[in-house]
């Protein structure tokens, strides 16, 4: 009993110390705005693979359309500030609602029709493609022409002119997304949903309702998407149809699986290392052997899922368990 | 009406490559129910072997697939055991992960071996057109076609009638039984997955006759030969044809009558509603 | 115990964390003194989709960079040398952003070139902005210098303006052959560079009283154009103008012979497209006939320019692209716009508002950077737009491409109408 609660005493305060690294970071980095930017785009992937979790690696629907919900959120946002003045602040809630609407509207007859696995994941797909056309041909909001964001500088319009502002907005926003998942995790929905992660035909003879569990995690995970979405139209300054990427919503999906499925922290983790080793790579021999950086990058994955195929965070769970169940040992002899 | 005529005809002629590109998907995922999206890069792949070829060697693109045929059932086989193989036990998203991360290792060995800009052959000899009662036929879309129809019928004879052929049907009916009786399913497994991959070199030997080919261009195949399968439903291989048949048209149709922007839309809303409507395709066996 | 020493190595890996940090960034900081060599960015597309662009442009940057420093590097400083970094942009507004954060603050360049697409450079310019760090952009969409940036500047022709050429070009050339032409059918790719040509191209043919018989839009990844071209011959078009991609151009030269239905020309507008050297090659012989606007002429028979397309030749294999020789000539005015500075304000040429007044001032007439341009004028207006611009056209004759307008400039004759018209 006293060594669970050793157990929970150390991990929070591995979190505690992990949360304080993450809010000094940007003091750190302080004038290097390129340093905040790659952190701020770490945080970014890593809260969209750690929400992609709830759908994803909980309720095991491979989900690829993230890009279409961040997406709609951005255009949802930005139309906004662009037409009406009107403050992202609130409109990246409202981004948010629109992209929960829309997840609801394709959602409800694709659950009720049963599409899962790779129907559900190739619908998801052309989903960002279906948007990415829409947007295009749907003059008004969208055009092939790029809609910049104006107000440069501004608190009220969300610009900020140094990205120390919108990494604590990312870093806010990774905590709100851990915390779902953990708070998922512990109540009954996360039972459900790993339940029918797991087996779905089996979850569904035990009487649970899959439809409506699979439903609320679709609706959470597109809300808070949407809600980055509208973050992100702010930060890169403007919107276009391109956001709609069918190739970056796949990487998206790609980091939570090699973080390790169904584990908080996993698609976290694996957006640190991936996303950092893409960025090394990039910056490091981009500019000289163009197109050598992608090959590397894709080996590495590629090894990756090939041996650690429950994901990178399963590494950390077995270091983590073998020093503590060491000592647990090292008691029970002593008694 | 005219008009409808020579956008329908098009539409076929597309149609019956496009469903050629889906055959060797259908294969992969059919028999052995592994999820493959680099399928689109296969095709990108076997389309680089047959410029490379061409230039090389100055063979006509429809003659490319001698050499790149077999190349890329040696490609598919090694693909096979050195991946697939290894991830059959996995769950379903694992699959999708190594064959994303081919796509990506695919993109970019491509740019890094021919550079990003994209290349073509020179006009084939199969290029032209026939005139029927004031419609124009492309040559090039007509042989095409009519290859890829020879091609989907002798695959359906070699599955029917030939042992290999009812191994590979064995073994996608039931695993285990098929295994019961003897047959080495990781060998099945491997030549499924190397002819599935080898038919893109058919399909990107046709397609470079009039087309060109760049690194980015394989997630617009692949998706659209998940299209055609989810349309088609498994084991049906004229249901594929059809399948095949109905995006090329409405493809067409839809980039004559409302907007070339749209075509994709067209045929994704397809696919959705298919989906929706019948779950295992119109014409599914399974 | 054992959790002791757990936190002791969390401890310690955070204090190297802290340390990694602060040596980064003491490094990062550079002592602003008389610099040795002066620092130019090439931030270029070299992976993705938009590679093919960036490619070409880096190599003409780099020459450019190498010529400039054989010739004495800026004079006016001294002679100080020119050093290019570059880095890859990839193809999103994302990637393209981290590039040129990461650029700046490593090597803190006084200019940077490139981008070449408009929304990464609408990305990115917003950080040079910041940074007060010139841009010479290449991207020719017309909003690129509509959005009150500070320090971006464009020599190159904007897109708009190539797609009213292509019309004047073909409505000139008629005049001459003594055809009428009256019916136009207007093509473009659905980006915003597309949307930008084609919008000049319907303004030139609704100035010079024709009649728009066929306007299309479709994505550059089409993989069937059959539709497009029965439709242009069912509307009866004399002449297409046409701003395709890149490799959409083959598969329309490609589809436009077999379905044997030609108008009696066909202009490409807007970069490449049909008189690239790679689509000629791509397309043999029935690249013939096609035109294509120019941001760049590469038959400009001045000694700077035949010396940067033989050289250019030697190591790529072709004479240089549009990119490749809107960046040649955007570095050699990037130059002289340091040699101004040099001369205008001697005790801090390279403050960049100073190097930005410097930009306003120039005035160029000749030289090295005017023997490249297209135009024998290169001065900027208060938005960053280079007002003396002008497209050359560009014509494949013999498998080559030749200069063939303005009529003035022509290497030879062009062919009009089509030899191989049907219609």
């Amino acid at each position: 009993m006293e060594q669970k609660k050793n157990n929970q005493v150390t991990k929070s305060l591995l979190w505690l110390l992990l949360l304080i690294i993450a809010v000094i970071i940007p003091w750190i980095l302080g004038s290097n705005q390129y340093s905040v930017l790659l952190v701020t785009t770490v945080l970014l992937y890593g809260v969209m693979a750690t929400l992609w979790n709830i759908i994803g690696g909980l309720a095991g629907q491979l989900d690829l359309g993230s890009f279409a919900y961040l997406g709609l959120g951005a255009f949802t946002s930005g139309t906004l500030l662009i037409r009406y003045n009107f403050t992202p602040w609130m409109g990246m809630i409202l981004g948010g609602l629109v992209a929960a609407g829309f997840a609801l509207l394709i959602g409800i007859p694709l659950f009720r029709f049963r599409i899962r696995e790779v129907w559900y994941a190739l619908t998801t797909c052309a989903l960002v493609e279906i948007l990415k056309v829409v947007f295009t041909m749907w003059e008004k909001v969208g055009g092939p022409v790029e809609r910049y964001l104006p107000h440069y500088g501004s608190l009220y319009h969300m610009r900020f002119s140094s990205y120390i502002p919108y990494y604590y907005l990312m870093l806010g926003l990774l905590l709100i997304a851990l915390g779902v998942n953990y708070r998922i995790n512990k109540t009954r929905l996360g039972y459900y949903l790993k339940a029918l992660g797991e087996d779905e035909i089996a979850a569904e003879v035990l009487g649970i309702d899959t439809r409506s569990c699979k439903l609320k995690a679709l609706v959470c995970y597109s809300f808070l998407i949407g809600v980055t979405g509208g973050i992100y139209a702010n930060m890169y300054g403007y919107i276009h149809p391109s956001f709609f990427d069918g190739q970056e919503s796949i990487k998206v999906a790609i980091l939570g699986i090699v973080g390790g499925r169904g584990i908080t922290y996993g698609p976290l983790l694996a957006a640190l290392l991936l996303v950092g080793i893409q960025e090394f790579l990039r910056a490091s021999i981009g500019g000289d052997v163009s197109g050598l950086y992608l090959v590397i990058y894709s080996v590495i994955l590629i090894v990756v899922v090939l041996f650690r195929p429950k994901g990178i965070a399963t590494i950390f769970q077995d270091v983590y368990q073998r020093v503590f169940s060491r000592r647990g040992v090292e008691k029970k002899n002593v008694q | 009406m005219e008009t409808i005529f020579q956008s329908v005809f098009s539409g076929v002629l597309m149609g019956c490559i496009y469903a050629l590109i889906a055959l060797g998907l259908s294969l992969i995922f059919g028999v052995m129910n592994v999820v493959n999206f680099a399928h689109g890069d296969f095709v990108m792949l076997s389309m680089y072997f047959t410029f490379w070829a061409g230039s090389l060697w100055g063979i006509d693109a429809v003659l490319t697939p001698l050499v790149t045929f077999p190349l890329l059932f040696l490609f598919g086989v090694i693909i096979y055991y050195g991946l697939i193989s290894r991830t059959l036990r996995e769950h379903y998203t694992i699959q999708i992960a190594i064959t994303v991360g081919l796509m990506t290792f695919l993109r970019a060995i491509t740019q890094l071996v021919w550079q990003a800009r994209p290349r073509a052959l020179t006009y084939s000899f199969i290029q032209g057109n026939i005139q029927v009662g004031g419609y124009v036929i492309a040559l090039s879309r007509l042989v095409s076609a009519i290859i890829s129809l020879i091609i989907i019928g002798s695959i359906s004879y070699f599955l029917n009638r030939t042992w290999p052929g009812r191994e590979i049907r064995a073994t996608s009916d039931d695993l285990d039984a098929a295994s019961l009786m003897g047959i080495n399913y990781q060998k099945t497994y491997a030549i499924a997955f190397g002819l599935g991959s080898s038919l893109t070199a058919i399909a990107g030997g046709l397609l470079m006759t009039f087309q060109q080919v760049d690194p980015t261009m394989g997630l617009r195949f692949g998706l659209l030969s998940w299209c055609i399968l989810a349309l088609a439903g498994l084991g049906s291989l004229p249901g594929l044809l059809i399948s095949g048949l109905i995006v090329g048209v409405s493809e067409s149709l839809a980039m004559t009558f409302w907007d070339p922007r749209a075509r994709l839309l067209v045929i994704y809303l397809i696919f959705v509603l298919v989906l929706w409507v019948r779950p295992r395709g119109i014409f599914g066996r399974k | 115990m054992c959790r002791k020493k757990i936190n002791l190595g969390l401890m310690t890996r955070f204090s190297l964390v802290v340390l990694a940090s602060f040596l980064i960034f003491s490094f990062t900081v550079v002592a602003e003194t008389l610099p040795e060599k002066i620092v130019v960015g090439c931030l270029e597309p070299l992976t993705g989709a938009h590679a093919v662009f960036g490619t070409e442009a880096k190599v003409g940057i780099e020459l450019a960079v190498q010529h400039i420093n054989q010739a004495g590097g800026i004079q006016s400083l001294g002679g100080i040398p020119l050093e290019l970094v570059t880095e890859d942009v990839g193809e999103t507004a994302m990637s393209a952003r981290l590039a040129t954060e990461s650029l700046i603050s490593k090597h803190h360049p006084v200019a940077v070139l490139g981008l070449y697409i408009s929304r990464l450079t609408t990305a990115a310019s917003e950080i040079t902005d910041r940074e007060k760090v010139i841009l010479v952009a290449d991207a020719l969409v017309d909003d690129v210098t509509e959005m009150g940036r500070q320090y971006l500047f464009r020599p190159a022709p904007k897109a708009s303006m190539q797609g009213r050429s292509a019309v004047e070009f073909v409505l000139g050339a008629a005049e001459k052959a003594g055809i009428s032409m009256e019916k136009v059918a207007i093509l473009n790719e659905d980006s915003s560079f597309g949307r930008s040509n084609a919008l000049g191209a319907v303004q030139g043919a609704l100035d010079n009283g024709l009649t728009i018989v066929y306007q299309k839009e479709y994505p550059y990844d089409i993989t069937d154009v059959s539709s497009i071209v029965h439709g242009i011959a069912a509307a009866e078009a004399d002449f297409v103008v046409h701003c395709p991609y890149f490799m959409d151009a083959i598969i329309f030269a490609k589809t436009f012979r077999e379905l044997g239905k030609i108008p009696k020309f066909i202009a490409g507008m807007g970069a490449c497209g049909y008189t690239d050297p790679e689509s000629i090659q791509a397309l043999g012989e029935i690249a013939e006939g096609y035109s294509n606007t120019y941001s760049y002429n590469p038959a400009k028979d001045t000694p700077q320019n035949r010396k940067f397309v033989e050289e250019y030749t030697a190591k790529v294999g072709h004479i240089p692209t549009e990119a490749a020789g809107m960046n040649y000539y955007g570095m050699w005015i990037l130059k002289e716009a340091l040699e101004l500075s040099g001369n205008l304000f001697p005790e801090d040429p390279l403050n960049p508002d100073n190097l930005r007044k410097a930009f306003l001032e120039l005035d160029l007439t000749s030289g090295p950077a005017v023997e490249v341009f297209p135009t024998d004028h290169v001065t900027f207006d208060g938005k960053g737009d280079n007002p003396y611009a002008r497209a050359t056209i560009l014509q494949v004759i013999n498998g080559e491409p030749k200069v063939v307008w303005p009529f003035e400039d022509a290497e030879t004759e062009c062919i009009f109408p089509r030899l191989d018209a049907t219609y």
